[in-house]
């Protein structure tokens, strides 16, 4: 029995729209690619991938063995005709923006694809990780078509019994599932649960054994707690705020830096994490082991007041000035502004703070009408998921309009660059100048916290933050 | 939620025993008694009265702004340097509370006074005009009042957005069907009545008619509705910034006071426990100066 | 009688069709559409978004959009949600199904608390009783719910640990199981309803106790308290009825929040949520039938009154 904080719309790997069904879907789908605990790339349903010499060729050799829960077989074909779909706009399918760049895949031998694409895309079994490289089931894909995303047949660990929306999601285990010991649990079954407070209630009493998320002010008391236990992950989301830059005031850079160095970052984490994050400048998570940057603070943007009136002054704006914060309505979301509104209104700068009910939020995101809107990011496998659509010219999420040519170049090479070092260091040229730029003003790294009863076992925290729930077992 | 319709009752009984003091005639001891046989309505008055204070002159004399955040003292216990505690940015209860007490009176006030308004108007030409604007007019009162009204508030403030103006004309439109069917009853009955054709039969004008015969003698009714629709407009408020749609932040309104009391249950109780205990109150005032003056203008308990 | 209904019904047309053009309008004028209100700030492709929204029927103008709902709605297809493409008459079955158990279960509540308490209340007015039922009937009406059945599970959940704080069990497959999870939304979606009862029992109690026939049933020798719980009650309940079927409507209403704070997959959350995700069909549908069964519940508390009293039956 797990707790979650809500239920999801549809277990289409290629359709999602929020995290909880994020966390469903390694359930009951495999992907071609896994993820290690240092957010490395290791062998899923392929065993192996390579790039040809210009990079417009990826050949991915699969697994052998490998059963879709309705018991055809997982194979080249099934791999290409899951890609196929997923390109076919007439599926209406959201992710296909994550593959754009893949124009056909070929099926080489029952166990070899490859997928051509139109550009070289270094990050590609990355992003096949987020959405699209979870394989369905051809037939069902088409025996279902639109209904899919009730019906999912994947060759996970477990199986779709039943899903009643808002109540339950009951999987039960795939007895022929390829890894021959696993899963351990004879079923799983996900319960939306919104309140926080209830959620943990249920867990204190037993009636579930595991919850995806609690809150930082209770990590202690169940810390304390002998018949639970919790888990930790430094870095797991950030919230930040999305300046937009082409509309005042925020069209000034000196204002968004002038903004950021009135955020106090210490007095957020102490108040509303309770200790348990970290100053971020940045879109790179600590969570990137190999390519976070510890020295990003001396970008210059940490809570300063003084250098925050200097650069009002600087802007000729040294009475301060005034804006409207957009936010959801989730009271997390209005502490935290609260609390950045009492800092900078110290300078002189007036926040008023605008909750807006969810659909109209994300209006006027999209529609770029807004001056500033609260809001978060998760880890994606690799740092171009958190960093491309959002700081690129191009990028199909940059919904503050944002443009530096160096930070373009830059982005574009890592998307060319083998995997390494190299490319590493071209995301932290890259993340300096943005944390400079201050598209977003970047608040705090969370550590998130999950929890469960002690005699749940062989659960492990995971890099990618996500559910992966064939190694637990209840006692 | 009390009932509006007349037939739910309510007055406590004067014990007899301020027989004697009527008999001496002195004035300030027949309004004690006055007072004391309208229990109800006393006691609603004066917690409203009081909150009202309270709300309005408090925080000039108490120490703490209800702005300043505290980081290092946030979910204090109550003590004697913070009588309530301290929520969860470390601001004081008590100076939150009073000045949410504002809010939570300008809802209720502005709801009904702008519910009553439009709905009395809206009844009255219904009831006055009759035939097919009246129809008309019912019909959309009824598909209004179809709507659960918690469900009518966040689709309004979906579309207008969240704020204090905002909230109070949601819940307005969700209590204009009341007085809509109320006043247009009452028009019904009085047009017909003796006094009315009489003068209409004098020459008198419109006008003249329904300022001078009809709307005196709705407004008590109105009153009484109006009293309770402010009790409702307390509740639904303090529901809609329960899930987040309320007054804008930092404004403390008492409802997402108890929201954020809600996520600290186990350390900060007091958080969740006293907001919603100041609502109750209010309402309750309310309520009881509605059913107060019902007994007051109806003394019969039908 | 036939009349009576007939006259009824024709009334309600009109306001369904109202209720109908109002929730449409509000599911258009409302910002932000549905494609983009669930994906919120992610990325998606824009041929995917020109598909959808086809597929939606949302690029066609809005008169040609409600007529094709109304017109389907007429024949009993309410069509599909857009987020989670079921059917939504099946959601709206299955949310029903959960909502109307609990507000029978919190009816079932209300009714005995009020009923009880509001004789008594009648019987022994002016007494301390009396005042104690008034109290309780007041406190109980001004409590906001939410805070009540936060109260609830905070004492009885968490300390006490006697019922579990959330979650649905559906009656089909375990019903004892069921009515534990019910049992603590149902008293806290109880208590406005019950204060509004309990009132009314009193008044409808008191008035019929005055009547000349109970007070000929009196004099005629029969003791008190076969006058009270024979003829007097029966005829008290008439009134209580017809406000059972008012204000079950608005129940629903208060199941809102209920079903938010105990995580129970009913309309009331429904409602809610489709109009957040913008998930008109949903919205739609689920108003609708909501709608459609106040008046139904209205209607039926008339005739159920109008079959009771013949002296109303003469009109």
């Amino acid at each position: 029995m797990v707790g979650m904080t809500g239920d999801g719309s549809t277990l289409d790997p290629a359709n999602w729209t929020n995290i909880n069904e994020r966390h469903f879907i390694p359930a009951i789908f495999d992907n071609l690619v896994a993820v290690d605990e240092n957010l490395g790339l290791v062998p899923g349903l392929a065993t192996e991938w390579t790039p040809s010499e210009d990079g417009l060729e990826w050949t991915f050799r699969l697994r052998e063995g490998v059963l879709f829960h309705d018991g055809t077989t997982c194979d080249a074909e099934a791999v290409a005709f899951n890609i196929r779909w997923v390109l076919d706009e007439s599926n209406g399918l959201r992710h296909r923006a994550d593959i754009s760049m893949v124009t056909d895949v070929e099926v080489v031998d029952p166990l070899t694809v490859k997928f051509i694409l139109d550009s070289p895309f270094a990050p590609l079994p990355a992003t096949l990780y987020e959405s699209v490289g979870y394989i369905s089931s051809p037939t069902a894909l088409e025996t279902y078509g639109a209904d899919y995303g009730s019906n999912p047949v994947g060759t996970g660990p477990f199986k779709l019994v039943e899903w009643r929306r808002d109540n339950q999601l009951v999987l039960e285990r795939f007895e022929d599932y390829w890894q021959a010991d696993l899963p351990r649990a004879s079923g799983v079954t996900f319960m939306p649960i919104p309140d926080t407070a209830v959620k943990l209630t249920n867990l204190r009493s037993g009636t579930i054994d595991l919850v995806d998320e609690i809150a930082a002010a209770d990590v202690e008391a169940v810390e304390s707690d002998e018949s639970l236990q919790v888990f930790t992950l430094a870095g797991s989301r950030w919230p930040m705020i999305r300046l937009n830059t082409i509309v005042e005031p925020f069209d000034n850079v000196l204002l968004r830096q002038a903004f950021s160095h009135a955020i106090p970052r210490e007095g957020i984490i102490q108040a509303i994490y309770f200790g348990r994050a970290q100053p971020a400048y940045g879109p790179i998570s600590p969570l990137y082991s190999s390519v976070y940057d510890p020295d990003i603070e001396q970008a210059g943007l940490a809570y300063d007041l003084d250098l925050a009136r200097q650069k009002l002054e600087e802007a000729g704006m040294a009475d301060g000035f005034a804006f409207t914060l957009d936010i959801g309505a989730t009271p997390q979301t209005a502490r935290m502004a609260e609390l950045i509104q009492a800092s900078v209104s110290e300078i002189g700068i007036q926040m008023e703070i605008q909750p807006q009910e969810s659909a109209a939020f994300t209006e006027r995101l999209r529609s770029k009408e807004f001056q500033a809107a609260l809001g978060s990011w998760t880890p994606r496998p690799d740092v171009d998921g958190t960093v491309y659509q959002h700081f690129h010219t191009d990028g199909l999420a940059n919904w503050v309009s944002y443009s530096n040519p160096e930070v373009d170049a830059l982005l574009d090479q890592t998307r060319t660059a083998p995997l390494g070092e190299e490319r590493n260091e071209l995301f932290r040229q890259a993340e300096r100048i943005i944390a400079n730029d201050v598209p977003w003003a970047f608040i705090v790294f969370e550590e998130l916290a999950r929890a469960a009863r002690s005699a749940v076992s062989g659960y492990e925290m995971t890099p990618d933050t996500l559910l992966h729930l064939g190694s637990v077992q209840k006692g | 939620m009390s009932t509006m319709e007349q037939v739910a009752p309510g007055a406590a009984q004067a014990p007899v025993s301020n027989v004697k003091l009527a008999t001496t005639g002195n004035r300030i001891l027949r309004s004690r008694r006055f007072l004391q046989k309208h229990r109800f309505l006393t006691i609603g008055l004066a917690i409203v009265l009081s909150v009202t204070l309270i709300g309005l002159v408090g925080p000039f004399f108490y120490p703490y702004d209800h702005t300043e955040q505290d980081w290092m003292n946030i979910l204090a216990a109550p003590s004697r340097e913070h009588l309530l505690g301290t929520d969860d940015l470390g601001r004081d209860e008590l100076a939150r509370l009073m000045v949410g007490a504002r809010i939570s009176l300008l809802v209720a006030v502005g709801a009904a006074i702008g519910a009553s308004v439009i709905g009395s108007v809206i009844g009255l030409f219904a009831g006055y005009l009759g035939g097919w604007t009246e129809s008309a007019l019912m019909r959309l009162m009824d598909a209004l009042y179809a709507f659960p009204s918690l469900v009518l508030a966040i689709a309004l403030v979906g579309i207008i957005g969240a704020g204090t103006w905002q909230a109070i004309f949601a819940i307005s439109i969700a209590a204009v069907p009341k007085f809509a069917r109320l006043m247009r009853a009452q028009t019904l009955r009085l047009r017909d009545s003796d006094y009315v054709v009489a003068s209409m039969v004098a020459g008198a004008s419109p006008l003249r008619l329904i300022s001078r015969h009809i709307v005196p003698n709705a407004v008590g009714v109105v009153i009484i509705v109006a009293s309770s629709t402010a009790g409702f407009a307390v509740l639904t408020e303090a529901s809609l910034s329960f899930l987040g749609l309320g007054v804008r932040p930092p404004n403390p309104a008492w409802g997402s006071m108890l929201k954020s009391g809600y996520q600290f249950l186990d350390r900060a109780a007091w958080l969740a426990v006293i907001p919603g205990f100041a609502i109750s109150l209010l309402v309750l005032g309310f309520n009881l100066i509605g059913d107060g003056l019902r007994d007051l203008l109806d003394p019969r308990a039908r | 009688m036939g009349r009576h209904i007939i006259r009824q019904l024709a009334t309600t047309i009109p306001v369904l069709v109202l209720v109908s053009v109002i929730v449409f309008l509000f599911a258009h004028l409302a910002p932000g559409d549905p494609i983009t209100a669930l994906a919120g700030d992610q990325v998606v492709d824009e041929q995917v978004v020109a598909r959808l929204r086809e597929d939606y029927g949302l690029d066609r103008p809005l008169p040609v959009q409600y007529l094709t709902w109304a017109g389907n709605a007429m024949t009993g297809d309410l069509g599909y949600s857009f987020n989670t493409r079921q059917d939504v008459s099946d959601i709206l079955l299955d949310r029903l199904a959960v909502t109307v158990l609990l507000t029978v279960f919190a009816l079932v509540i209300a009714l005995s608390v009020a009923i009880v308490m509001g004789v008594l209340a009648a019987i022994y007015k002016g007494s301390w009783i009396d005042y104690a039922n008034q109290l309780l009937a007041m406190i109980g009406g001004s409590m906001p719910a939410f805070w009540f059945g936060i109260l609830l599970i905070l004492l009885v959940s968490q300390r006490l640990k006697w019922l579990p704080a959330s979650g649905y069990v559906s009656f089909t497959d375990n019903p004892i199981d069921a009515l534990r999870h019910l049992i603590l939304p149902a008293i806290t979606l109880s208590t406005g309803y019950a204060a509004v009862l309990c009132r009314v029992t009193r008044a409808s109690m008191l008035d019929v106790l005055h009547e000349d026939y109970v007070r000929t049933a009196r004099a005629k020798g029969l003791s008190p308290r076969r006058v009270n719980m024979g003829h007097a009650f029966r005829s008290a309940l008439l009134p209580i009825i017809t406000m059972v079927g008012v204000e079950a409507g608005h129940l629903l209403g208060g199941a809102v929040i209920t079903e938010t704070v105990f995580a129970l997959p009913g309309m009331g959350r429904l409602l809610v949520d489709s109009v957040s995700s913008r998930d008109f069909p949903v919205f739609q549908g689920a108003t609708l039938v909501l709608v459609i069964l106040l008046v139904a519940s209205n209607t039926v508390a008339d005739i159920a009154y109008g079959l009771a009293d013949p002296r109303v039956r003469r009109r």
